[in-house]
């Protein structure tokens, strides 16, 4: 910890070190248990989701430990049948709720919205610190249930199995959704509170960082998606608990009718983990190629359409449950539609990088991985857009593919190409950039080893949710757990050398990667008020010159004001 | 240059400059360098240490999972090994069927070892009955030896033709049907033949061959996608490194807005072709012809039930002719279930209280896996069956040796010839023994003036005490099977028994099935299992205690 | 006590007071922001709400005779004297709101949302009283049920599911108005002008309006003609 000689926000962070006019770092504003819990700096809120994030993160990540070794042979010699359902369902869960969609926006974005559009804080900043308390307090509730006996239901509570043939502790389950539910929806309306009130004087919507943009279509989402997920939760908690009949079949209710609730949601919030990533990877890309983004206008008009569109699109979940052929038909056309946006993300990134001065740093490997992670991921969508096919590969491992290759192969390399990039503002500390890269390549090489053998699997008729197999699958589930191992490995990496570099690493200096944002405009960390005064943007974001740029090999390294320790 | 000194002044609020965009806090001209971050130092032995580490651990799970596999180690969680169903007769069916009924024949022709050290061997049928027949029980020194001859359904539609006995066709458009099937099969042909055999699954239905071709097409556009992004990703990445001499001029404007609305033409018009392409094939076979086979089907945790309309009741197992239309119709007795034929592309759901319908076209005979792929509790995996696609003759006299019973009696029937029960008690055996046909609650004369009335204890102990009561008229040449039934396989033989009846048994002739739908009423009124609400019995009416009193 | 005049640092709460603005405009940006913030919710809610009467127009659909069969068995009565009261409940939190922007109507104010936070425990009460009554009748779902048709007790899961929920938010409502109650009663500076009476009562406005729809739903179905 730097010592805390300052009281005024405008004293000086380290005397010693810098001579210069700096207020004392966000970090330094206290360092008791309790300055952390009551904050409501939005910096360190952000702090206290990324533990929260990374601590589901593993625990998400130590069932689908066990859920690859399990699949490792055709028998069930590691877990049994019920063990099995517990753990995939547990995967399921924790990633979902309390990895994949508060990761990104949580941490990131709370970091990093205010300062990038130059505000002191969120809009409302004690309902930021409450939604940080749902979201552990509904991870801790859905904790309770996995100690109560576990949910064997899957992540998608299909009725009628979670309403009255599970004998889990399915209620407790999903309240614990529930609740991280209210999380979202406040995180949601403070983002879109702060992008709308409180944009530094000149930052003009068109002058928005794209990684902004993609946190406000991302809180649409949030606040139009998650209160409807909440509803569906209280029919099934009603139905279960209470004993009303609500989806039951012997009394004419329609377990459908739950799938398309549910779905309306979890189309959704699919990009709901997608959109952030997305954001990520335009920032990054357009700083290390040294060149503004191409086509920014198209940028943001194809985040809003994938929000917009994404909202029509559930039902292609469905095509198998028996639906009017016409519905199938529209829903199957909407999902074409819904990609071209996407595509025209990937042919914008790829021309960024056309005449750039391409650096390879970390953050920059982990987003050409995306890049090449997400095509595959966003094609193998068309296939399950198209009916025929996805009526042989709905619920085989070729959805499961489809689904990690967009959500941990594109969203998980964003988030750590995010936190690469940014860890010198969050922490004013270097990581070693040597294991930084070797992790990056690791995560790709063993991402494709664990499921591109799924797509195979998968078309060859392999369903999910199986703990035995014909044992004609071996071959390629074996491919698929081996690289299960790599890829565990390759992200505990980061866990050691970032944790490593908190304590040894580089002083950051302010801009280490000479970017053009304006949160690279003040101290790395930065301060509690964000910026000394008020910054104005008088420009177009990414102002990015590939004739100017120096290598940054050639430069010295520097110590800096500021650090976590 | 590499030791600059840290330049103060920049950290120093300035006035705008000349391109500066951002005011207020300390700045230089944005997207200059500035010195800043450590030289990345590229050192080998970290990355040579986390490798071999990988390997180490990669190396030492791999063993560890081998040991743990081969060696029979015992948990309280395991289950044994699941027995499934080697995939005979799918990659080439006319070789497979004639190894297969060459190795049946050796098998039932010839003489061999069953256990060398015992003394027990196998002799030709013939011999075998003929030797029973003249000396009786004392013609076997060692314990009988029950056939080890694979279940009925496995044979995957062997021929079961038997010379001079001439079978009548079953009333579907074959015709039509098969040449409809030839042309589409000549599509999925050239696929297996494009693609390994380990990388396609067997194409075995119309629905198969169009699934596998958009699939194909589709794989086709992804890759050239793929390799455009990825090519250009790594062309610019070679091409414009940092530091590379190559040239880096401004793109004009006009440029950019045009290649934007080239590509997103584009992609748009790329998605909709296949878009129309998926969606032409789907709509043009979404009704299933008018002459399909009906089979009802009922999900239940863990189970499949199939009724067709001809009668056919199984369990966990379905029949169907080859080259005819079969219509489903699903529902389920509790949660959702999801029949899935990853050899026919077929899957739908089946809802609870709901009836769900699809169809398919089998064009090749074998033998395919039938999963359940919508998660449904604790043995979702194992809810597993078999469809069994046969030669329409063979079709027809597997229909016809169904006996209008419960699906107990299927079972029973099944034990019936596979245990060798039928070699003596089937009508027509050389072997002098009682037939079974109509014993069913009559009264029988034993020998020593005894009369015993046939229930289940009457049968549980003539196949298991043989010798205690003999029919008056026969010889006590029956082996004992004690040890070699189980419980339920008796249960089982028990109901076939009964459902042979308490009349002479008719013995519906092979002729023609009843493949048609033009059964009465709609959909839920034909059977009886469709009814919301009705019990659907999966266990045979009473057929009293097998276990004796 | 009279005429106190609007206090902006009394009200004024981060990040909102450090944007270097004179006091006024500040304290009327955080209005604006709080305002916002709940018209954003309200959309979260509306679509919370939308779900449930999707479920309700899906099944109603499916079963309309049984529905109608239903909802002749709810206390027209008893909801529609509810109606009543929540409307005029809309009311008193319109004139509390309008009132609470003028610092010499502070009592007013007071007085406002006392009636409000009052109509809404009258409201309460009624719906208590209804659900004594269908208790009795065993129009809860389950093995008693009153009605034969299956179906007809999906629509009573709505009924108690629904009025269930809206009870709650209204609930809420009421600790939102009696914690202003508190405030102005005890910090008579820290009423008048506070954003926080404005989103209070727009809430209000919304569960009112909720109601709007359940009445029809769940009583008038039926009972035409």
């Amino acid at each position: 910890m730097s010592s805390r000689v300052a009281q005024s926000p405008l004293s000086l962070a380290d005397p010693d070190e810098l001579a210069l006019g700096l207020p004392e770092s966000y970090l330094a504003a206290g360092s008791t248990l309790g300055s952390w819990l009551t904050t409501t700096d939005h910096k360190r809120i952000a702090i206290l989701y990324a533990l929260s994030v990374t601590l589901f993160f593993f625990i998400g990540g130590a069932a689908a430990t066990m859920v690859r070794l399990e699949l490792f042979t055709p028998q069930a010699d590691l877990v049994g049948a019920d063990t099995y359902n517990k753990l995939f369902t547990l995967h399921g869960v924790i990633m979902v709720w309390f990895f994949l969609i508060p990761s990104i926006p949580t941490t990131f974005g709370n970091f990093l919205l205010p300062l990038m559009i130059g505000a002191r804080d969120l809009a409302f900043p004690k309902l930021n610190l409450v939604s940080w308390y749902l979201n552990v307090i509904g991870g801790l509730i859905t904790a309770t249930a996995v100690l109560a006996g576990g949910i064997d239901t899957g992540w998608t509570f299909y009725v009628p199995y979670s309403t009255t043939f599970s004998n889990t502790a399915v209620t407790v389950g999903v309240l614990g959704v529930f609740v991280s539910g209210f999380s979202t929806i406040a995180t949601g309306v403070n983002f879109i509170a702060t992008t709308h009130l409180l944009r530094a004087p000149g930052m003009t919507w068109f002058r928005l960082p794209l990684f902004v943009w993609a946190m406000y279509t991302t809180s649409l989402i949030f606040v139009l998606a998650t209160p409807v997920l909440a509803l569906t939760i209280l029919l099934v908690v009603a139905e279960r608990s209470l004993g009303l009949p609500i989806f039951d079949p012997a009394k004419g209710g329609d377990p459908i009718l739950f799938q398309h609730l549910f779905w309306f949601y979890s189309h959704p919030a699919v990009y709901i983990m997608l959109l952030p990533g997305m954001g990520i990877v335009s920032e990054v890309i357009t700083c290390f190629a040294r060149r503004r983004i191409f086509g920014y206008e198209f940028m943001v008009y194809a985040l809003v359409a994938i929000a917009v569109i994404g909202f029509f699109t559930w039902g292609h979940h469905m095509f198998t449950s028996g639906m009017s052929p016409y519905a199938a038909l529209i829903f199957s056309f909407l999902s074409f539609v819904v990609a071209v946006p996407s595509a025209i993300k990937v042919f914008n990134w790829t021309a960024t990088l056309y005449r750039g001065q391409i650096g390879f740093e970390s953050p920059m490997l982990y987003v050409l991985g995306y890049i090449g992670l997400f095509t595959v991921g966003g094609l193998t969508g068309l296939f399950l857009a198209s009916i025929p096919i996805d009526v042989h590969v709905q619920d085989t491992y070729f959805v499961v593919a489809h689904f990690h290759y967009i959500m941990v192969g594109a969203t998980v390399s964003a988030y750590f190409a995010g936190l690469h990039f940014w860890w010198p503002k969050f922490t004013g500390r270097m990581y070693p950039e040597t294991w930084a890269k070797f992790a990056a390549v690791l995560m790709f090489f063993g991402f494709n080893l664990t499921f591109f053998p799924q797509f195979i699997a998968g078309y060859l008729g392999m369903p999910r949710r199986y703990h035995v197999y014909p044992p004609e699958f071996q071959v390629w589930n074996v491919l698929s757990s081996s690289g299960a191992a790599v890829l565990a490995a390759a992200y505990l990496m980061p866990l050691g050398y970032l944790t490593w570099s908190l304590f040894f690493g580089a002083r950051a200096v302010n801009d280490p990667w000479n970017a053009a944002g304006l949160e690279w405009r003040t101290t790395s960390p930065p301060p509690r008020d964000n910026f000394v005064g008020r910054p104005a943007v008088l420009g177009k974001p990414y102002n990015y010159h590939p004739e100017g740029a120096v290598p940054l090999r050639d430069q010295p390294r520097i110590p800096s004001q500021g650090s976590l320790t | 240059m590499s030791d600059r000194a840290p330049d103060q002044a920049r950290d120093r609020p300035a006035p705008p400059a000349e391109g500066q965009l951002h005011t207020g806090v300390h700045d230089d001209v944005v997207g200059h360098a500035r010195p800043g971050t450590e030289a990345p130092v590229l050192a080998l032995r970290p990355v040579l240490l986390t490798g071999l580490f990988i390997v180490v651990f990669v190396g030492a799970t791999l063993a560890g999972l081998r040991v743990y596999y081969t060696r029979t180690v015992s948990l309280p969680l395991m289950r044994p090994p699941r027995d499934v169903p080697e995939p005979r007769l799918q990659r080439a069916p006319a070789r497979d069927l004639d190894a297969f009924l060459r190795e049946q024949k050796a098998r039932l022709t010839g003489y061999a070892w069953v256990d060398r050290e015992k003394g027990i061997a196998r002799m030709p049928i013939d011999a075998a009955m003929a030797r029973l027949a003249a000396q009786g029980d004392a013609g076997f020194a060692a314990p009988l030896q029950p056939e080890q001859v694979p279940p009925l359904g496995s044979r995957g539609g062997a021929p079961a033709r038997q010379p001079g006995r001439r079978l009548e066709r079953p009333a579907v458009p074959r015709r039509a049907a098969r040449q409809r099937a030839a042309r589409r099969l000549r599509g999925g042909s050239l696929m297996e033949s494009l693609l390994p055999a380990w990388l396609m699954p067997v194409a075995a239905s119309v629905q198969a061959a169009k699934v596998d071709r958009i699939f194909i097409g589709l794989t086709i556009i992804s890759a050239l996608i793929v390799l455009l992004v990825v090519g250009l990703v790594v062309t610019f990445s070679i091409r414009y490194r940092r530091g590379s001499k190559a040239d880096r001029g401004p793109l004009p404007e006009v440029v950019s807005r045009e290649f934007e609305i080239g590509w997103t033409a584009a992609t748009l018009f790329v998605f909709v072709f296949i878009f129309w392409w998926a969606a032409s094939a789907e709509i043009t076979a979404f009704s299933p012809p008018k002459d399909a086979l009906e089979v009802h089907i009922v999900g239940k945790q863990w189970m499949w039930k199939a009724q067709s309309s001809n009668g056919a009741r199984e369990i966990n197992e379905l029949h169907v002719p080859v080259n005819a239309p079969v219509r489903l119709v699903l529902t389920s007795q509790d949660v959702i279930h999801a029949f899935y034929i990853p050899a026919l592309r077929l899957k739908r759901d089946a809802v609870p209280d709901q009836t769900t319908e699809t169809w398919f076209q089998a064009t090749k005979t074998g033998t395919f896996q039938l999963m359940c792929t919508e998660y449904c509790g604790t043995d979702h995996a194992r809810m597993l069956g078999r469809v069994i696609v046969m030669e329409p003759q063979d079709y027809a006299s597997w229909l016809a040796a169904q006996p209008e019973g419960d699906d107990l009696a299927h079972q029973g029937e099944r034990l019936f010839s596979a245990r060798g029960c039928s070699g003596c008690h089937a009508p027509g055996s050389s072997v002098h023994a009682p037939s079974l046909a109509g014993i069913w609650g009559q009264a029988v004369q034993l020998d020593g003036d005894k009369r015993a009335t046939v229930d289940a204890a009457y049968i549980r102990d003539s196949i298991l005490q043989p010798a205690r009561d003999i029919v008056a008229g026969y010889a006590p040449i029956m082996p004992s099977y004690a040890g070699l039934l189980s419980d339920g396989e008796i249960q089982e033989l028990t109901a076939y028994i009964r459902s042979l009846g308490a009349g002479p048994r008719v013995i519906r002739t092979p002729g023609v099935p009843p493949l048609s739908s033009r059964v009465p009423g709609n959909a839920t009124e034909r059977s009886p299992a469709m009814v919301p609400g009705a019990p659907v019995s999966d266990t045979p009416a009473p057929a009293g205690p097998a276990v004796r009193p | 006590m009279s005429d106190p005049a609007i206090a902006p640092d009394a009200l004024l709460r981060e990040p909102w007071e450090g944007l270097k603005l004179p006091e006024d405009a500040a304290l009327s940006a955080q209005r604006f922001g709080a305002t916002f913030g709940i018209w954003i919710f309200i959309a979260s809610e509306v679509l919370f709400f939308g779900a449930l009467f999707l479920f309700y127009a899906a099944v109603r659909l499916e079963h309309a005779e049984a529905f109608a069969r239903a909802a002749r068995e709810t206390n027209i009565v008893y909801g529609t004297l509810n109606t009543a009261i929540l409307l005029t409940s809309g009311l008193t939190a319109a004139v509390a709101s309008r009132a609470s922007e003028h610092a010499p109507l502070r009592r007013l104010t007071l007085w406002c949302l006392a009636a409000t936070a009052f109509l809404g425990l009258a409201f309460l009460i009624v719906k208590g009283l209804e659900y004594r009554e269908d208790i009795a009748e065993h129009l809860v779902p389950g093995a008693a049920f009153k009605l034969p048709e299956p179906a007809t007790q999906l629509f009573f899961g709505f009924y108690w599911l629904s009025t269930g929920i809206h009870g709650l938010h209204l609930m809420i409502g009421i600790g939102l108005v009696a914690r202003l109650i508190w405030i102005g009663w005890r910090d008579p500076a820290r009423l008048p002008g506070n954003p926080q009476v404005e989103v209070a009562m727009l809430y209000w406005g919304f569960v009112d309006m909720v109601w709007l729809f359940l009445y029809p739903a769940l009583y008038l179905v039926g009972r035409a003609g």
